[in-house]
């Protein structure tokens, strides 16, 4: 048999969308398969499909392992057949170890003690930790994953916990590894990491279908790459027919220019001067979160926030937005120095701000896009503090417009919105506030390549109307692009600042990666 | 989305006149309350008689305003089980200043309202200031603020006929008490303050996701605050409704009260998880709870069964409420 697994012709009807419309994918053995698209091209439809968490007769199509058609009723069952997957989301149990972490599912149990001359049955209510410590450093050594089978699972980095939900679906031999995303919340280093892994699992037959956003990681890994828009396939390439454009025209359905675009404002006053911001941590004592961080941001200025995740990046918006406690330092705006108590503080002196943590800090999904943008700035749409309807419409369809939001009306509720279109209402609502200084952290984090696009554009904008912006990114192609200057952090301190023209990839990796002989 | 779609789906999202009707919450309520009054009535037809209506209607103001308390609580994510308690306390020291000290009306009610208002205070302080969980400081101040009644009272039940209010127990205009336009007035202005002020939006902001609305700019904190006081005010009243009708205060009134209107509001559709609901519909919840109460009597059920059925009714309309949001969604991804 050529394909390890095959779906053929799948269909998926939701309520009035046709979420997969005849996709059919393969996958060959030992092969990276990419599987690309923009949200909402059906994507995540097709892997629940796969992983059984649409099960079997809830589809239309045929799914095939070897050649042989699998009917997978469940997850579990998907599993059985040799399908291990990988959620895009980190999914651990905090407080165990790692090694209960990976056989949570098939908790390995003592034997009973064998009376003479009877047979032993089964197993006791008694977990064996030797033979799951044993088990877990076998599974562990096999696939080069650096993890200590004890560790606590809270300690680990975010990129030792993507490991490790790695580690658990290859607990059970899968046949095709599915990893959904898995690159989102990791820094580079873990990146190169994971690429490792997964060229090593490769060169021992395990295929891989890969899922993700971000162009360089499918130039790098995978052999071959389906793409898929609107809940059908578009194309299917090999490795050396597809370069990025191919692939941006696919995805989107038509050329984009370019994907970075970056259009200079006129830089003028500077707006904000943070001196010697510190912040301790929140938990351990005389440990600090970030230490004398210094920095200014003029009017009409992208001040790029570059730097490793965990540098403290932001850590140091949440604070300049009032979120964390100041433990020392000060900061000026229009050069008068001033204390941020709170959030509302913040908003009041002008400061916008959009969170990397969408679900979290994102929306109130309750409620629809009109009223989540005007919630930001209720004196602008309210009479004595009266509310009207008129006025909150009419202010929500300006920056509706503005962001070009799609959806069938400004009343539509958010959480039917795709990630893309929800990050735009949190703009809006950021930019409702009418800021001066705007901190973005991280604006582009698992949108689609289109909504990217417009999002920088929308940067631009605001640039152009001499507001002053900070802006966090771990995509260093991004960052470099839209940014007129560059703040590096590493280790909670700024490790160097960078002018626009002199920057390269190298120089701010170079600084990300100092380390500081002793961080008190 | 083209425009033309998107007018389409507009049309069907907004859907047929009587679908809308049916999917109001509100609505949602009335239902089974005209069905349990049909029953009742087809067995003892005293209950349709204005005289028996009119006294649970008379009846509903107690747990009526501690359920409008709890809501307003549970809107903004929080939960208070100290309503019955602080409810209890502050017609304690309604009793006292009026029968002990010898103040007149309005000083009374001040001294009442304050009362109430100070429990909230200390409610909101410890959950915004001191990170406690509000179930955990809520059963604390419900501990204290008995143990204060009981103390301050002696345990006596004590007369207010110095201040004069005999008015309030009569059943004037209509059969209804003067308490009961109180109550309504009550409502009509608290939802009021919930749809319309921006102080309503915040709360129902800072209820739908806490984070967000913090990142909003909406000052997270001072807005649970505030509502606990004005809770705080509410549970207040509430005890002051047991004082002006029994003409007497004691430690003993109002216990228990704050599950049943934690039933109230989930009966009315007040979700649990916070951010969303209707005054209206609370104001119904109460509504059900007091007619199926009345009749259960009515149909001279055993009063042990009644907490059965009042159970099963409960599971029954939050069931209801989950079905109903299931068609609404289904309604709009269409």
């Amino acid at each position: 048999m050529d394909y390890v697994l095959e779906a053929l012709n799948i269909t998926k009807k939701f309520p009035g969308v046709l979420a997969n419309d005849n996709v059919c994918i393969n996958v060959k053995h030992g092969e990276v398969l990419g599987l690309i698209g923009e949200n909402g091209a059906g994507k995540s439809t097709l892997l629940k499909v796969l992983n059984g968490i649409y099960p079997h007769g809830s589809y239309t199509g045929v799914l095939k392992i070897e050649g042989n058609e699998i009917r997978p009723a469940n997850p579990h069952d998907a599993m059985r057949f040799g399908i291990g997957y990988v959620p895009q989301e980190i999914n651990v149990l905090k407080f165990s170890s790692v090694a209960e972490n990976i056989y949570m599912a098939d908790l390995k149990l003592d034997k009973p003690r064998v009376d003479a001359g009877k047979k032993p049955k089964g197993r006791t209510l008694f977990v064996n930790f030797r033979e799951m410590y044993q088990a877990t450093t076998e599974l562990l050594n096999k696939n080069h994953i650096h993890l200590d089978p004890r560790a606590d699972v809270r300690k680990l980095s975010i990129g030792q916990q993507q490991m490790l939900m790695i580690a658990r679906a290859l607990a059970t031999d899968p046949k095709v590894l599915i990893l959904d995303e898995p690159t989102t919340s990791l820094s580079d280093n873990d990146v190169k990491q994971l690429f490792e892994v997964v060229r090593m699992l490769k060169r021992k037959g395990t295929s891989i279908i890969f899922v993700t956003h971000k162009l360089m990681e499918i130039m790098e890994l995978t052999d071959r790459v389906t793409i898929l828009r609107d809940g059908r396939n578009i194309s299917t390439f090999e490795r050396e027919q597809y370069d990025s454009n191919t692939i941006i025209h696919d995805m989107i359905g038509r050329e984009l220019k370019s994907l970075y675009v970056k259009e200079k404002a006129t830089i003028g006053e500077p707006v904000l001067r943070v001196e010697n911001l510190t912040i301790s941590h929140p938990y351990i004592a005389h440990k600090n979160l970030v230490e004398n961080v210094s920095f200014t941001v003029h009017a009409g200025e992208v001040l790029g926030m570059a730097g490793l995740v965990g540098a403290g990046r932001s850590e140091v918006c949440m604070a300049l937005y009032g979120m964390l406690p100041i433990q020392s330092g000060s900061i000026y705006i229009h050069g008068k120095k001033l204390m941020i108590r709170s959030s509302s503080h913040a908003v009041r002196k002008g400061i916008g701000m959009v969170s990397e943590d969408r679900k979290k800090y994102g929306l109130n999904f309750v409620w629809d896009i009109k009223d989540n943008i005007t919630i930001s700035n209720l004196s602008m749409v309210s009479v004595a503090t009266v509310v009207t309807k008129g006025n909150v419409r009419k202010r929500a369809r300006q920056y509706y417009d503005k962001l070009h939001i799609k959806s069938p009306s400004i009343r539509t509720m958010v959480n039917t919105l795709s990630g893309g279109n929800q990050q735009k209402v949190v703009i809006a609502r950021s930019l409702n506030a009418e800021p001066m200084i705007v901190i973005l952290d991280e604006p582009t984090k698992g949108i689609d390549v289109g909504s990217k696009n417009e999002i920088y554009g929308h940067i631009n904008e605001m640039a152009k109307e001499g507001k002053a912006i900070i802006m966090i990114s771990s995509e260093l192609p991004e960052l470099m692009a839209m940014s007129d200057r560059f703040v590096v952090m590493a280790e909670g301190r700024v490790a160097g600042e960078l002018d626009g023209q002199c920057a390269n990839e190298a120089a701010i990796m170079a600084l990300a990666v100092k380390t500081f002989k002793t961080i008190a | 989305m083209n425009s033309n779609q998107a007018i389409r789906t507009m049309k069907k999202q907004n859907g047929s006149g009587a679908v809308q009707f049916f999917m109001m919450p509100e609505i949602g309520i009335l239902i089974p309350i005209v069905i349990i009054m049909a029953v009742t009535a087809s067995i003892n037809d005293s209950l349709l008689t204005w005289r028996y209506f009119s006294t649970i209607l008379t009846g509903c103001i107690f747990i009526g305003m501690a359920s409008l308390a709890e809501s307003l609580i549970i809107m903004v994510g929080e939960i208070d089980l100290s309503i019955g308690m602080s409810g209890c306390l502050a017609g304690v020291i309604c009793g006292i200043t009026a029968n002990n000290l010898g103040w007149p009306l309005i000083p009374c009610i001040l001294a009442t309202l304050l009362t109430g208002m100070l429990v909230g205070a200390v409610n909101g302080v410890m959950i915004t200031k001191f990170g406690l969980s509000s179930w955990i400081a809520t059963l604390a101040t419900q501990f204290i603020c008995q143990g204060l009644a009981v103390t301050i009272s002696d345990g006596l039940t004590i007369p207010i006929e110095s201040l004069g209010t005999k008015v309030f127990t009569r059943p004037k205009p209509l059969g209804l008490s003067w308490l009961f336009f109180v109550f309504v007035i009550v409502i009509i202005i608290l939802d009021f303050v919930v749809r319309k002020t921006t102080f309503g939006y915040r709360l129902r902001a800072v209820g739908g996701n806490k984070e967000a609305a913090q990142m909003a700019g909406i000052n997270v904190n001072r807005i649970k605050l505030l509502v606990f006081i004005l809770a705080g005010a509410l549970a207040a009243v509430s005890g002051l409704f047991d004082v002006l009708t029994s003409q007497s205060a004691s430690s003993t009134y109002g216990s228990g009260r704050e599950f049943r209107a934690i039933i109230c509001c989930a009966i009315g559709g007040i979700s649990m998880a916070g951010g969303a609901g209707s005054i209206y519909g609370v104001g119904l919840g109460v509504l059900l709870f007091h007619v199926l109460w009345n009749c259960l009597r009515l149909l001279k059920v055993d009063t042990n069964l009644q907490l059965v059925l009042i159970g099963a009714i409960l599971v029954l309309a939050v069931l209801m409420d989950i079905q109903r949001k299931r068609m609404e969604a289904k309604r709009i991804t269409q």
